[in-house]
């Protein structure tokens, strides 16, 4: 379903809120790629390493797709702060886990399996809307545009924005990571910017 | 725009081996972006083409939106844990703790800011913070003025602080306060300027007037800035004393230009201290709220405005509330200069009240013909102002003086009704006649005295109750003295004056000329009303008074009401 990118959330989360089934898809299909930006680069650069963080995705928009109802916020902002609370609860978790099974090979379970039951978000109120600075200065619509446009890019473009960008790694450190020579991986952050500009002025078809 | 985590351990030197592949266009535009994202900024100057990079600000643009999802993303770069070790992850507090981006503007001094280091605080006012502070390592001083984060609370409030930062940024003027530098830090949107080391206009107005010459001169520079600034397609929109800073050379400068378009949703906003409210320098187009009609003839007003501030000690209205200001701004005309001030040059005077014209198209057509008109006035040569037309004259006169205009507006046309009824009628003694005519023109002359009292620098608080007290006394006189009966016709007046009375929008005032009509009227009554008026009809008479004046009193408490909601709002 074709929507305008610009677009505030409040709309469809309202109903999303009412219970409209096509509603609910498309809101967690706009906000996925943010959540999974966040929990890719927290994940990461806790982990330092790179890490399939799908599974933390997949189970945040879950608990956010159920507790739904309890969320009470007006804003854009509250809503995306609302996401980000559920995806640090879980990422704690999800570390905690990823570290244990690291050291216990053959243990790893999918977080899906976990008591879906026990999930700390039902009873989150949304964060106090906007009051420390960097809500207040945030312009979500672009954030949201931004983390669509690095899910477009190709595999290494998106890495090294990852590392660079969000991760603010040096560039020795992302050569190493990414098995590359350091003036290689110059080039290629300077491509893949590029190529981000290029995907965030040239409007979705 | 935060600083680099102090793990990065980047230097950006390292960078200057050319990368296998690069061209030199693609090394130069790979530097610009890396600094970019390094330090939060591009230093312009390096920047020796821009025209080769058209592309640069939109990649700029991406990185700055990519930095603020990278803040939300990791708000706490962490240090790197051990293996195994218990994870000190907060997840009560993951997002955005009010610790890191704290929004106190207070204490910051002699700590690093970004790439500055702050040194002192210079200044405050409903904006910001101004810090003297040093660029860490081109070891230059600045003047650092931090946002409140209040004032830029949307995001389409932080773009237009950006565009306008990055407007500034394109200009240069020996007097203008450049602007280096515009980014974030710790929550705190800041821009960083020339450091200038003397004082405002303001605090060397507190002194008293300038000598004209030197008034001449500081503004003559000061036009010559804004009409720069214009040039530039950039309108001020807030020049103030406040606003002009003075060097140790005495050379005046313009600061935060373009800046009260950001914060323009109610600009006594940016406004602190006295002047809370009062929009003394604001243009008539500006004070009645017209965005739209802002042009740089709006400026022009200003300059006007800080001229005849400087010439006067005073700015050319300015009231204890803002609803006077505001309808002095809107209606009324400013002094002439020369009558606060003797030995102001009649050539700046003229210029000044040109620039302060309520039409803008009758003020100079720029902020240059002004800054020509005021070198010729240094230099003693004719200025061009043509002269002013005598229409135009008195049409000022009404503006500045109008509460002598209604009296003569009332008194000369009655005087001419009497004299002329006297030349046709031959019963009226003559007597009679001359205390008629004595009356109103010493009405006329207590009212020329009133209002040059009212002129003058410091005019008694008192004048408008001598103006209400001296309207009822001499129209009880004209009318005791010449009236022959019946007389009842003429009790109009009293009703008159004290809706009339209404118009200085004190309380006081109404209930003042109720009591002093009462007395008149009674004075009439026992003197020379006709003996066989029924009885009732003066009590009839008293009881409407008393209720016309209670309507007009209850009018002027319900415009004061909404003036002091006016007034707590842009407080």
């Amino acid at each position: 379903m074709p929507h305008d990118d610009r677009s505030s959330l409040i709309p469809l989360l309202d109903r999303a809120r009412s219970g409209e089934a096509s509603a609910r898809d498309e809101l967690f299909a706009r906000c996925r790629n943010y959540v999974a930006l966040i929990a890719q680069t927290r994940v990461e650069s806790w982990m330092h390493a790179k890490v399939d963080a799908s599974d933390l995705v997949q189970q945040t928009l879950l608990e956010a797709f159920r507790g739904i109802e309890d969320f009470r916020g007006e804003t854009d902002a509250e809503w995306l702060a609302w996401l980000r609370k559920i995806l640090a609860h879980n990422t704690n978790d999800f570390i905690r886990r990823y570290r244990t099974d690291k050291r216990a090979i053959g243990r790893e379970r999918p977080l899906a399996t976990t008591n879906p039951d026990q999930s700390r978000a039902a009873g989150i109120e949304p964060a106090d809307p906007g009051k420390t600075p960097s809500q207040i200065l945030a312009d979500h619509e672009r954030d949201i545009q931004i983390a669509d446009a690095i899910a477009r890019l190709a595999d290494d473009h998106r890495e090294v924005i990852l590392l660079r960008n969000m991760q603010r790694l040096p560039f020795d450190e992302i050569a190493r990571r990414m098995d590359r020579t350091r003036p290689a991986v110059q080039m290629l952050w300077m491509r893949a910017i590029r190529k981000l500009e290029e995907l965030l002025n040239q409007p979705r078809s | 725009m935060t600083t680099p985590p102090p793990d990065r351990g980047h230097e950006p030197d390292e960078d200057a081996g050319s990368p296998t592949g690069f061209d030199e266009h693609e090394q130069r535009l790979f530097e610009m972006l890396d600094e970019y994202v390094e330090r939060g900024q591009i230093d312009g100057s390096k920047v020796e083409s821009p025209e080769n990079f058209p592309e640069l600000p939109r990649l700029l643009d991406c990185l700055s939106s990519l930095e603020s999802l990278a803040e939300i993303a990791d708000p706490h770069p962490p240090a790197p844990p051990e293996f195994g070790q218990t994870l000190i992850w907060d997840a009560t507090d993951g997002d955005d703790s009010p610790a890191r981006h704290g929004s106190s503007t207070f204490n910051l001094e002699d700590r690093p800011f970004g790439p500055y280091r702050l040194i002192e605080q210079i200044g405050s006012g409903g904006m910001g913070v101004v810090y003297k502070a040093e660029h860490l390592s081109l070891r230059s001083v600045v003047a650092l003025k931090m946002i409140r984060s209040r004032q830029l609370a949307t995001a389409e409030e932080i773009t237009r602080f950006y565009r306008e930062a990055r407007a500034a940024a394109g200009v240069s003027h020996p007097n203008i306060v450049a602007v280096h530098d515009v980014g974030e830090y710790d929550g705190h949107h800041y821009l960083s300027m020339d450091y200038v080391e003397g004082q405002d206009l303001a605090s060397l107005l507190r002194n008293g007037p300038l000598e004209p010459d030197r008034a001449a001169e500081i503004l003559m520079q000061v036009a010559r800035a804004a009409d720069y600034l214009h040039r530039q397609g950039v309108v001020h929109r807030d020049l103030k004393p406040s606003n002009i800073l003075l060097d140790t050379d005495g050379r005046p400068r313009v600061t935060d230009f373009g800046l009260a378009k950001v914060f323009d949703t109610d600009d006594s906003q940016t406004r602190t201290g006295t002047i809370i409210g009062t929009p003394a320098y604001m243009s008539p187009e500006q004070a009645s709220g017209k965005a739209s009609a802002v042009s740089p003839l709006s400026d022009v007003y200003s300059l006007g405005a800080i001229l005849y501030e400087m010439l006067t000690g005073q700015p050319p209205f300015r009231y204890d509330n803002p609803l006077d200001t505001l309808l002095s701004v809107i209606e009324s005309e400013p002094t002439p200069p020369s009558r606060l001030r003797p030995g102001i040059p009649a050539d700046l005077e003229r210029i000044c009240l040109t620039c302060l014209e309520k039409d803008p198209e009758r003020r100079y057509p720029s902020a240059g013909a002004l800054a020509d008109d005021l070198q010729r006035v240094i230099a003693d040569q004719p200025i061009t102002l043509p002269a002013t037309s005598w229409w135009h004259r008195l049409a000022r006169w009404i503006r500045r003086e109008p509460e002598l205009v209604s009296r003569c507006l009332g008194i000369i046309p009655a005087a001419t009704i009497i004299q002329v009824n006297y030349h046709l009628s031959n019963d009226i003694n003559i007597v009679d006649h001359t205390l008629v005519m004595l009356a109103l023109l010493l009405w006329l002359l207590v009212a020329v005295t009133l209002q040059k009292l009212q002129n003058r620098l410091s005019a008694p608080r008192l004048i408008p109750a001598a103006w209400c007290i001296a309207d009822a006394t001499f129209f009880t006189l004209s009318v005791a003295f010449g009236a022959r009966q019946p007389i009842e016709l003429l009790m109009i007046g009293y009703p008159a004056l004290i809706v009339a009375s209404g118009l200085w929008f004190q309380v006081r005032l109404v209930w003042l000329m109720t009591a002093v009509s009462l007395v008149g009227f009674d004075v009439l009554l026992l003197t020379c009303l006709a003996p066989n008026t029924p009885r009732q009809y003066p009590w009839m008479y008293a009881a409407a008074l008393i209720a016309i004046g209670a309507i007009v009193a209850h009018q002027v408490r319900r415009i004061r009401i909404l003036s002091d909601l006016f007034e707590r709002r842009s407080g």
